[in-house]
């Protein structure tokens, strides 16, 4: 007997002043094409969510939004409080996001260590306590610290990717299809990874393609479909719904 | 409206000839006010004078600029080469008819020939040299085919330069470049010139009674010549530009993948546009840089190019009436008329001082004569100052239409290795696809795919991201080439084929996001589309017995055109750009052209991504009415219900190899696919 | 790799390439006929001279030399030009004009100090008299301030030309924006030519040569260039790795889009990029000039190709690829004598130019990427 994820359709939303992150009634998209209709989404102090749905159904666009990188056409974008819906990216960085794009998500020609600083770009020192944490958290990256990071693995440069974000400690990690590209059997370690920076108080909102993993790890999920908000729930419930596994298949 | 937009609404509807001649003329009438204006005895004389000179400038550079408005404006070729190719030119037509025996010490002797042959072997070889050229390098983009247009540009004018070329003998025949000196040849001008004191004797004696020497009719004369001939390369050109070849160039300015895969081999008609407008440069080489009988090096300079396009930009590109008046502005305006401008202000009294600091300093004591002066005595300088600020101005306020990138892709190969097989069985598969594999760098994006297509079938091909459809589906169609397996279309191997020798076997594809050629109207979208088009070859669109051939043609395929915007319900839009369609209409358009190129087998990107509901049905309705008459289709496509209601086979994809093949049914309970989907390892 | 393996390596190479099959073969036989040509022996076949002649150790150090000294003020002069092509996405063709601007600057700056307190008419201190012409030996402070003058005179060139020209057209085609750049040539080359005149003038000549070895001399002009071109070089070194705004340069040049992402302050990089660009073409531009000795207004253009010869062999875009590509075709360009005519040699430059778009357009720096 499989449980009943909600709809979204019958969910009544928070006060957006209550969250870390509130995204309500969203339109967005790409110059004149739009991908994202009414969307809404919530992310509070320390919560770890994931976006997942089928192809097309906008889950990067939403995250992109968050940071800026699409063309808004309507709703608004709430972080701790204070409107970003129509701010600049580099702009957004200060608030205290930190987002890891899903490709060329490196400074291939810089070194590792470089990459980091440039993370901490906007500080006037480069914080060492910070390069710290993150070769602490990842210490493949500390050995290889001088390495050129074209030079690194898929699951390397990731890491990198992720170290990069972190490094002015953001109060909300976005992170895009992080497992997209690695082989299998980094992709574990990979969420037992964003699993350890979520622990340590940093919210994450995810946009995954393998949804069976992001929804087992994750506190709350959304499935989008078709630029919509279709299901939330936990994460367990989601996956446990027969209707939100057909989703994927159509039909 | 006012006056201003009364007097260029009727110029707009002149014929082009009569605007083009009555501009020009307009223009001698400015030079000869200046003349009278500062001629006082000689006026007369001094207006003829500048009359010729500047009509020869007009004819040279209305020459070129035509000759660059077809390899850019039309077919988008950025030659920034100009120079070279005159230089080839004319250079061929000295070496040609130099004289065996030069009567002047020191001269470079030559073939002997007349110029009837020296002129057009100038224009042949010029062309030749442009095939060369152009074999390697049409594949480059713009801004890399600029630098090595312009790089050729010197190597020729150095090879010409060259002590080692100036003199040498083969076969018994001497002949040379001249090297820095230069070579001296038969005169053009003095051909003209005997024309002019033989028959038109009656006329310079007229001339002469009103105060205009014999040399100046004689210029005007050879200028007049140029013009009758850039009217003939005028018509000539105008006629290539609107037959089906012009049509195709057009195309390929826009959007070289979307017309390769309409089945044009896009490389020949580059090449056929990059030679004819370089024989035409050579023919402005000879004529415009030798008028005199006499060439050197020091002539073909690059910065000749860049006054080209200067005219060309001034003109508008695109448009061959549009480079004429260019040039002519150009010319006249901005060239010519500054010069003798400069040579004729007065200077109240003042000298021009030999520098600019004792031409600046008097202005602290009040005293701008010296100024003056030094600015008038400058002018030639500043009107080159005057060129690029304009230059600069026109492109701030008109920037070029943006070209598209030429496919950087892997172009696969043109040619096959294949025996033609039968294929008798009425259930034999159409498309066969076995093993297929593709790699990129370390990446296998496919890692042997085995499917079959059935012929009138739709068939489905659907998986998560990153499965490798995408990449399978430009395996087939020529866009990659495949690192291993084999695709059989038809009972014939056509693995790593390219695109337009599949699209002339009857494989089409469309495209994801839709590539109209947005320039062009829908009808002409349409029509670029049938294959072997007798009107695309270029002799045909221009030789005078063939053109009716190719006439009869275009009412087919007129006809065709119209029948196939009728059946997709967009013939109301047949003569709007298509690039002010709406979306829904252009995934139309799309449809319309791709099933003008009469396929067998149609492969669909994503057809209906980001398309209304109506527009869905009617789009899937004309494509089950189309399999009633034997097409076959293939479909990439992301929205599940789609596939799953209409499609009576699917393929699925994961990890770059068939996960699983059948009807919807079998696909929806397969457990493998939903965890495939949901992104577990299968 | 085992010989039977680079065999094959080489065969498919061949085969899928033949482009580079043939320049490698072609490689081969130069590299051959100089070792020949050193050892003074001729290999004849059927009469024909297959490879050797005859080539002292001293002239081609000479010819070495000469090649280092054009190729490294060219390689200063094209960091600019390969910066702007990698940002700002378009082939400038005012940066010879540019650099022109950059000498003539120079030049003025330093004439005037060198006649300062001299009893002559501001003309002919302020233009160049052919009775002086300063050296490093002779004028080091005239030199060095003129130096100084065409970095800062340059920037202030291109910092205007920005605003006039290309920031009015931001985000326009590249095509626009190259043909932009002609007519700025255009313009800024005639107003040189309308200040200063169209005639060629003496600026700089040598007073002291040192020996080294036989067939091998060098002046004090040209130990100057090589000081001041191996300094610059390695203080832009310094800049790109030791310091904050480096890094950002470098990231920029690597990936626009994630160094805005990551907060990098992109019009102020793209700023000081064209700083930095215009300051090193004045200075390549001022040293091209001590090099040769004469000046004249469009000394600049002719030098263009040459230089987009030098950022292109290099990969554009990469600051090391336009000094390397600068140095590779200065040698190209020099060597190019011993089995060429003097009149062709520069023709072997291009023809480098041209194959290294038709084989490999991202050059040898170009063309890093991330996984």
């Amino acid at each position: 007997m499989s449980q009943q994820a909600s709809r979204s359709t019958a969910v009544t939303l928070p006060d957006p002043a209550e969250s870390l992150l509130a995204v309500r009634d969203l339109d967005a998209g790409y110059g004149d094409l739009q991908v994202l209709d009414g969307v809404d989404m919530d992310v509070g102090d320390g919560e770890y969510v994931v976006i997942v749905g089928p192809n097309g159904a906008g889950k990067s666009t939403v995250m992109k939004s968050v940071f800026g990188l699409t063309t808004y056409m309507g709703g608004s974008v709430t972080f701790d409080g204070r409107e970003i819906s129509k701010r600049r990216p580099d702009e957004i960085i200060h608030e205290g996001i930190g987002y890891v794009p899903q490709n060329e998500n490196v400074f291939g020609s810089l070194s590792v260590r470089e990459n980091l600083e440039m993370g901490a770009y906007i500080l006037d020192d480069v914080p060492e306590a910070q390069i710290e944490a993150v070769y602490d958290r990842f210490p493949i990256l500390e050995e290889r610290s001088t390495q050129t990071a074209g030079t690194l693995s898929g699951g390397q440069q990731q890491m990198l990717a992720m170290g990069r974000a972190l490094m002015l400690d953001p109060d909300l990690l976005l992170l895009d299809e992080p497992s997209a590209g690695l082989a299998p059997d980094l992709v574990e370690e990979m969420f037992d990874r964003i699993d350890g920076i979520n622990e340590d108080g940093t919210a994450v909102m995810m946009v995954e393609q393998n949804a069976k993993e992001a929804l087992r790890r994750c506190d709350r999920g959304y499935v989008l479909v078709q630029g919509r908000n279709r299901y939330q729930d936990t994460g367990e419930t989601l996956l446990a719904d027969q209707d939100v596994r057909q989703e994927f298949l159509g039909g | 409206m006012s006056a201003l937009d009364d007097a260029w609404d009727r110029a707009d509807r002149l014929p082009d000839a009569v605007l083009v001649a009555g501009y020009i003329v307009a223009l001698w009438l400015v030079l000869a006010a200046v003349a009278a204006a500062v001629g006082g005895q000689q006026a007369t004389n001094l207006a003829a004078g500048f009359v010729g000179s500047v009509t020869l400038l007009i004819g040279a550079y209305a020459l070129l600029t035509l000759a660059l408005n077809l390899q850019w404006g039309y077919t988008g070729l950025f030659n920034i080469g100009i120079a070279g190719f005159m230089a080839v030119g004319a250079y061929t037509t000295a070496i040609l008819t130099a004289p065996v025996n030069p009567s002047t010490a020191g001269g470079v002797p030559g073939f002997g020939l007349p110029l009837w042959v020296g002129l057009p072997g100038g224009m042949v070889a010029a062309a030749v040299v442009g095939a060369v050229a152009a074999l390697p390098a049409l594949r480059l983009r713009a801004d890399y085919l600029a630098i090595v247009t312009v790089a050729l540009s010197e190597i020729i004018r150095l090879f010409v330069n060259w002590r080692g070329a100036q003199e040498v003998t083969y076969f018994g025949q001497t002949f040379g470049t001249g090297g820095a000196t230069g070579i001296g040849f038969k005169s053009p001008r003095r051909v003209v010139a005997d024309l002019v004191t033989g028959v038109g004797q009656p006329v310079v004696s007229a001339a002469e009674s009103i105060g205009v020497s014999a040399p100046n009719v004689v210029n005007i004369a050879y200028g007049l010549g140029l013009l009758a001939l850039v009217a003939a390369s005028f018509w000539l050109l105008n006629r290539l530009v609107e037959s089906p070849f012009g049509r195709v160039l057009k195309a390929i300015r826009e959007d070289e993948t979307v017309t390769q895969s309409l089945g044009k081999d896009t490389r020949l008609f580059k090449i056929k546009a990059f030679m004819i407008g370089c024989a035409l440069m050579g023919l402005a080489g000879a004529l415009f840089r030798g008028n005199a009988g006499y060439i050197s090096p020091a002539q073909f300079r690059p910065t000749v190019t860049f006054y080209v396009f200067a005219a060309l930009i001034i003109g508008g590109s695109g448009s061959n009436t549009g480079s004429i008046l260019g040039a002519a502005t150009f010319t006249a305006l901005l060239f010519y008329l500054p010069a003798r401008l400069g040579e004729n202000l007065p200077t109240f009294g003042a000298s021009s001082p030999g520098n600019i600091v004792d031409a600046v300093s008097p202005l602290g004591v009040l005293n701008p004569g010296p100024l003056v002066a030094y600015v008038a005595g400058n002018v030639s300088t500043l009107r080159f100052v005057l060129i690029g600020v304009v230059l600069v101005y026109i492109i701030q306020n008109r920037p070029v239409t943006p070209m598209s990138e030429p496919d950087t892709a892997e172009p696969a190969s043109a040619t096959t290795t294949d025996v033609p097989t039968t294929s008798d069985a009425v259930d034999a598969p159409l498309l066969e696809v076995d093993g297929l594999r593709k790699e990129f760098g370390g990446v296998t994006a496919v890692d042997g795919a085995s499917f079959r297509v059935a012929p009138g079938s739709l068939t489905g091909l659907i998986g998560p991201n990153g499965a490798g459809k995408s990449t399978t589906f430009n395996c087939i169609t020529g866009i990659h080439e495949p690192t291993g397996g084999t695709v059989r279309f038809d009972g014939q191997d056509v693995t790593g084929l390219a695109s337009h020798t599949l699209a002339n076997r009857g494989l089409v594809r469309t495209f994801q996001i839709a590539r109209e050629l947005s320039e062009m109207t829908v009808l002409e979208n349409v029509m670029l589309a049938p294959p072997g088009q007798r009107g695309e070859s270029a002799a045909r669109a221009v030789l005078p017995g063939l053109r009716d051939q190719v006439r009869e043609a275009e009412r087919e395929v007129v006809e065709t055109a119209w029948e196939t915007l009728d059946f997709f319900e967009i013939a109301h839009l047949a003569h709007e750009n298509a690039g002010s369609l709406s979306g829904g209409q252009r995934k139309l358009l799309e449809m319309a052209r791709v099933l003008s190129t009469d396929p067998e087998m149609v492969l669909l990107d994503e057809p209906l991504a980001g398309v209304n509901p109506t527009l869905e049905e009617k789009l899937l309705d004309r494509i089950d009415e189309l399999r009633r008459d034997g097409l076959t289709f293939l479909l990439v496509e992301h929205d599940m219900d789609v596939i799953m209601r209409h499609c009576e086979h699917i393929i699925v994809m994961h990890q770059g190899q068939v996960l699983a093949e059948g009807d919807a049914d079998t696909i929806q309970s397969d457990e493998r696919v939903l965890e495939a989907y949901l992104g577990g390892d299968v | 790799m085992g010989i039977a393996e680079s065999v094959s390596e080489g065969r498919r190479l061949a085969v899928e390439r033949p482009g580079v099959g043939v320049l490698a073969v072609v490689l081969l036989y130069l590299v051959v006929d100089l070792l020949v040509k050193l050892s003074g022996t001729t290999v004849l076949a059927y009469g024909i001279p297959l490879v050797g002649g005859s080539l002292s150790t001293g002239s081609l150090l000479s010819m070495l030399l000469d090649g280092l000294l054009v190729g490294l003020a060219v390689g200063l002069a094209g960091i600019g030009l390969s910066m702007t092509y990698s940002i700002l996405d378009f082939a400038n063709f005012a940066h010879g004009d540019t650099v022109t601007a950059g000498a003539f600057l120079g030049w003025v700056a330093a004439s005037l100090t060198a006649t300062a307190g001299a009893d002559a008419a501001l003309s002919e201190r302020f233009l160049f008299d052919a009775g002086r012409q300063l050296g490093a030996a002779s004028a080091l402070l005239p030199i060095l301030v003129g130096l100084v003058a065409a970095a800062v005179g340059t920037v202030g060139v291109v910092l205007l030309i920005d605003r006039l020209t290309y920031r009015p057209m931001r985000g326009a085609d590249n095509i626009s924006l190259l043909i932009a750049s002609i007519g700025v040539a255009l313009a800024l080359r005639y107003l040189i030519a309308f200040v200063f005149g169209t005639q060629t003038s003496g600026v700089a000549s040598s007073s002291v040569r040192f020996q080294i070895l036989p067939g091998l001399a060098v002046t004090d002009n040209e130990l100057a260039l090589l000081f001041v071109s191996a300094s610059l070089m390695v203080g832009v070194h310094l800049l790109l790795q030791r310091t904050k705004l480096g890094k950002a340069m470098r990231a920029m040049a690597d990936n626009e889009d994630l160094a805005r992402v990551t907060g990098i302050p992109t019009e102020r990089v793209v700023r000081f990029t064209w700083i930095l660009g215009g300051a090193l073409a004045g200075v390549g531009g001022y040293l091209l000039v001590l090099e040769s000795g004469t000046i004249s207004f469009n000394f600049g253009w002719i030098r263009l190709l040459l230089i987009f010869a030098a950022v292109i062999v290099g990969g554009i875009g990469s600051i090391y690829g336009a000094m390397a590509g600068g140095v590779l075709i200065g040698l190209v360009d020099s060597l190019a004598l011993i089995w060429l005519p003097s009149g062709l040699t520069r023709a072997a430059a291009f023809a480098v130019l041209i194959v290294v778009l038709l084989l490999r357009p991202s050059g040898i720096f170009g063309g890093v990427s991330t996984a």
